[in-house]
This record gives C-alpha cells, sequence and structure tokens, in this order.
C-alpha cells in the first residue's frame, strides 16, 4: 500500500515536471515524456501481469491530468508496459547503457503508437514534426536513464519501493 | 493445472479495449465538455505545486541569464531604450493622427465604433504550467471557474492574440495557443490600402529553435490576393470565438503553391509565446 503510494506520488512528479522544470530544459520544444519513463522503470521492477496493470492505471491517471484524448496514455502505456514486462525476461536490467538503449527503443514505440492512434482516431495534430519529436523525446528519456535508473533500481531492489515476498512480511 | 487460454475470448477482449478507447479519445477531444472530476481534483491538488516551481524556475532563469549572458543583456537594454524612444515618438504621432482622424465623421463612425478589446471585460492571469507533453501547444493559467472564465473565451496579451480557453477547473484554465494546429483563427490581412483580406490563420507547430517561434503560423490565400511581406495580421471576428481587429502577427514571407492557385504567407506573432508569463481572458458578452 505505501508503496503504492510512493509510486503515485512520483507519478504525480511526472506530471509536474514536464510542464514546468522541463520548460526551461527543452530544446526546439521538446522534453522528456518522464510518465512512460516512469512507467518503464515500474515494469522492469514488476511481474507481467502487475506491469501491464500499472501501465493501464498509470496511463489513465496521466490522461485525467491532461484532461483530454482520455485513453491515449492509457492504451499507449499499456502496449509499452507490454513490451517492456515482454523484454524485461532477456534483458540485463542492472547494466545502465542497456537500459537506455531499451528506454530509447521503448519511448520511440511508444511515442510513435500515439501517433498512430491520434491519426486513426483522426486528431487534428499537425504531424510534420512527427519524427523529430519521436527522436527528441526518446534520446532525452534515454539522457535520464544515467542521472535517474541507479537511484530507481535501488529502490525497487532494496529501498522504499522493494515489494517484500510473503515470506518477508 | 493453470488456467486455460482462450485465444477468442482474449481476441475478443483486446478488441473492445481498443474500440473503447478509441471511442474515448474522439469524445474527450479538445473543447469537449468531459467532466473529468479525477482531472479537476488533481489539478486543484497540484496547481499549487506547480505554481511554486514554475516561481522558481523564473527566478532562476533570470539571475542565470543576467550572470551568463551579461554582453548580451546589456546590449539587449541598449537596444530597447533605444526602441522605447522611437516607440514614444510613434505614439505621439499616432495620438495625433488619431486626433485629426477623429475630426472627421466617417472615421469616427467606420472605425472607432468598430468592437475592440477596451469594451470588453478582461481576467488578468498568470501562466503555471506550460505545453506539459511536446505534443501539445497549451499553457494553463491560474484562473477558472471560480473567477468567471468560460470555454472559448479569447485569450490577449498585452500586445497581441495569444489563444483561446479549451478546458475550465475550478481554479486553473487550459488554453490552446494559436501555435498548435488545432488553434484555427479567422485571420484577414490589411493590405497597403487598407483593404482587409480574409483567410484562416493556422498554427504549423514548427519551431526553429527553443528562443524563435519566427514562421510558426501561415494563412492561405488565392494567388491573386494582394498580400506582402510587412502586413499586417488581425482576427476577423468570424467564427464567433475571438472579437475582431486583435493584432495577430507581421506577414515575413510568402511561398506560392505548386498547383498555382495558392500562395501562403508565413506570420511571424507578435506575442512572444516563450516569454509569457501573464495573460488576459477576455470575457465575451452573452449571446455575442
Amino acid at each position: 500500500m505505501k508503496r503504492n503510494f510512493f509510486m503515485l506520488i512520483i507519478l504525480a512528479f511526472c506530471l509536474i515536471l514536464p510542464g514546468t522544470v522541463f520548460h526551461y530544459l527543452s530544446w526546439a520544444g521538446i522534453k522528456p515524456d518522464l510518465a512512460m519513463l516512469w512507467v518503464i522503470y515500474i515494469v522492469l521492477h514488476q511481474r507481467p501481469m502487475q506491469g501491464l496493470i500499472s501501465g493501464f492505471i498509470a496511463g489513465l491517471i496521466v490522461d485525467m491530468y491532461f484532461g483530454r484524448y482520455i485513453g491515449l496514455y492509457a492504451i499507449t502505456l499499456t502496449v509499452v508496459a507490454l513490451i517492456i514486462s515482454f523484454m524485461q525476461q532477456r534483458w540485463y536490467r542492472d547494466n545502465i547503457p542497456l537500459t537506455m538503449v531499451l528506454v530509447f527503443i521503448t519511448t520511440a514505440l511508444g511515442q510513435t503508437l500515439m501517433v498512430v492512434i491520434a491519426k486513426t482516431t483522426g486528431l487534428n495534430w499537425f504531424f510534420g514534426d512527427a519524427l523529430r519529436i519521436i527522436f527528441g523525446i526518446s534520446l532525452y528519456n534515454s539522457l535520464l536513464v544515467p542521472i535517474t535508473y541507479p537511484f530507481v533500481h535501488r529502490s525497487f531492489t532494496s529501498g522504499f519501493l522493494h515489494q517484500k515476498s510473503k515470506f518477508e512480511q | 493445472m493453470g488456467k486455460k487460454f482462450n485465444p477468442m475470448g482474449t481476441a475478443v477482449l483486446v478488441f473492445a479495449v481498443i474500440l473503447i478507447t478509441m471511442t474515448a479519445i474522439r469524445l474527450t477531444g479538445l473543447g469537449s465538455e468531459f467532466p473529468n472530476p479525477i482531472g479537476n481534483a488533481m489539478n486543484r491538488v497540484l496547481s499549487p505545486a506547480e505554481r511554486a516551481v514554475w516561481k522558481i524556475g523564473d527566478g532562476i532563469k533570470d539571475n542565470f541569464r543576467a550572470i551568463f549572458s551579461y554582453r548580451t543583456v546589456k546590449a539587449e537594454n541598449e537596444e530597447l531604450r533605444k526602441q522605447v524612444e522611437k516607440v514614444k515618438g510613434d505614439n505621439l504621432q499616432l495620438k495625433q493622427q488619431v486626433l485629426a482622424a477623429l475630426r472627421y465623421q466617417e472615421l469616427d463612425e467606420g472605425i472607432y465604433k468598430s468592437p475592440t478589446l477596451q469594451k470588453f471585460e478582461k481576467i488578468g492571469a498568470t501562466i503555471i504550467k506550460r505545453n506539459p507533453t511536446a505534443w501539445y501547444q497549451i499553457i494553463t493559467v491560474n484562473k477558472g471557474s471560480d473567477h468567471g472564465v468560460k470555454m472559448d473565451d479569447p485569450v490577449v496579451a498585452n500586445v497581441g492574440l495569444v489563444g483561446k480557453v479549451v478546458s475550465v477547473y475550478a481554479k486553473t484554465s487550459d488554453i490552446l495557443l494559436i501555435l498548435d494546429g488545432d488553434g484555427q483563427v479567422g485571420a484577414l490581412v490589411r493590405d497597403n490600402q487598407g483593404k482587409a483580406i480574409f483567410g484562416i490563420l493556422k498554427g504549423t507547430y514548427k519551431k526553429g529553435s527553443r528562443l524563435n517561434v519566427s514562421g510558426s503560423l501561415e494563412i492561405n490565400f488565392r494567388q491573386e490576393d494582394e498580400v506582402n511581406v510587412g502586413d499586417l495580421v488581425f482576427t476577423s471576428g468570424l467564427g464567433g470565438v475571438y472579437p475582431k481587429e486583435i493584432p495577430i502577427g507581421v506577414v515575413i514571407g510568402i511561398r506560392l503553391d505548386s498547383t498555382g492557385l495558392l500562395k501562403t504567407a508565413a506570420i511571424e506573432p507578435i506575442v512572444n509565446f516563450d516569454s509569457l508569463e501573464e495573460v488576459y481572458l477576455v470575457k465575451m458578452p452573452e449571446g455575442s
């Protein structure tokens, strides 16, 4: 319970920061997708089914916060969670460069999916810059891995986000 | 024994989820009246934190800018002083011209009775959040329905048009900038003889760099329309959202269409969206 609460608090920060702090740290209008990065981190440290549910709930919260296109992030982050939980079993998650690659690939797939969904549902987005934005967000997210992932990984494996097994409780 | 996997059931479930999500996305798009109580509550809780972060960020930005770009700031300051002097002169000249024009009955009727922003009530608001993702061109301000803000209220800065309100919460509102592809505005360009040429202004969402938004607006015209670089662009008042004659920008380039039917004018906005901190929400009279 306490663990889920902490995860929600961090998600709230991931929602606040892009519209505030990262306004000053954006380049050519590009800023990281912290909610997606956080879901990737969560799913990397959870069982596949649990990861999928976390992805969907986190996506729904992001949609509610933005207040429009409800379902866009929910479906995107569920698919991201699905990809991560599939790759997680074949991936060495303690390795930071490898995690950077994983984050880059998954963010790029997630953002591309968002563009595809937006286009399919007929949203009036301007897609002239889509490739540049997708590449920029993916690169930004992967560059944040060396700064953030060591703390997150430690928290999930032995810190306040560590999930205690039934025998430990 | 493990649970039996039912491929048909899974396929139906996946299909249903996709269908529901697609419908939800469509129904809750920009301008929809979706009530969103959870989002409302989240906004109420998180907006004070956003405001605080925003203030700290602005403070840091201003101080660091002054330290690291001392020369640029100094040069900019000198340049601005010169511009202020020039504007003062221009202003005086304009006042004289207005006074002269007021003496003529036809001008009094023709121009000065047209609706302008002075006639409307305005609510001042501070920006507390900008573009939460790279995909939207949206800002959030600290005034909401408690202060009388309504959906589709036009938003202006000191010098020109900013956008319109697309979501209203109790204490905050979201504003879609005219730079966004979704934010189309009925516009008119005045040629050198003062004749109005109408068009629809559209944001192209392209940003050259973080500090440069030039060319991020465009209007399509017919090939024979007399539009030139340097012409001013105003709102046309058509479409019912924006009042007439709010300045939008200046034509900075004209590109001819390959079909030979149209030409596209690139517009540089008058408002500097990157340094925008305060805006005014215009309260339109009922039934306007």
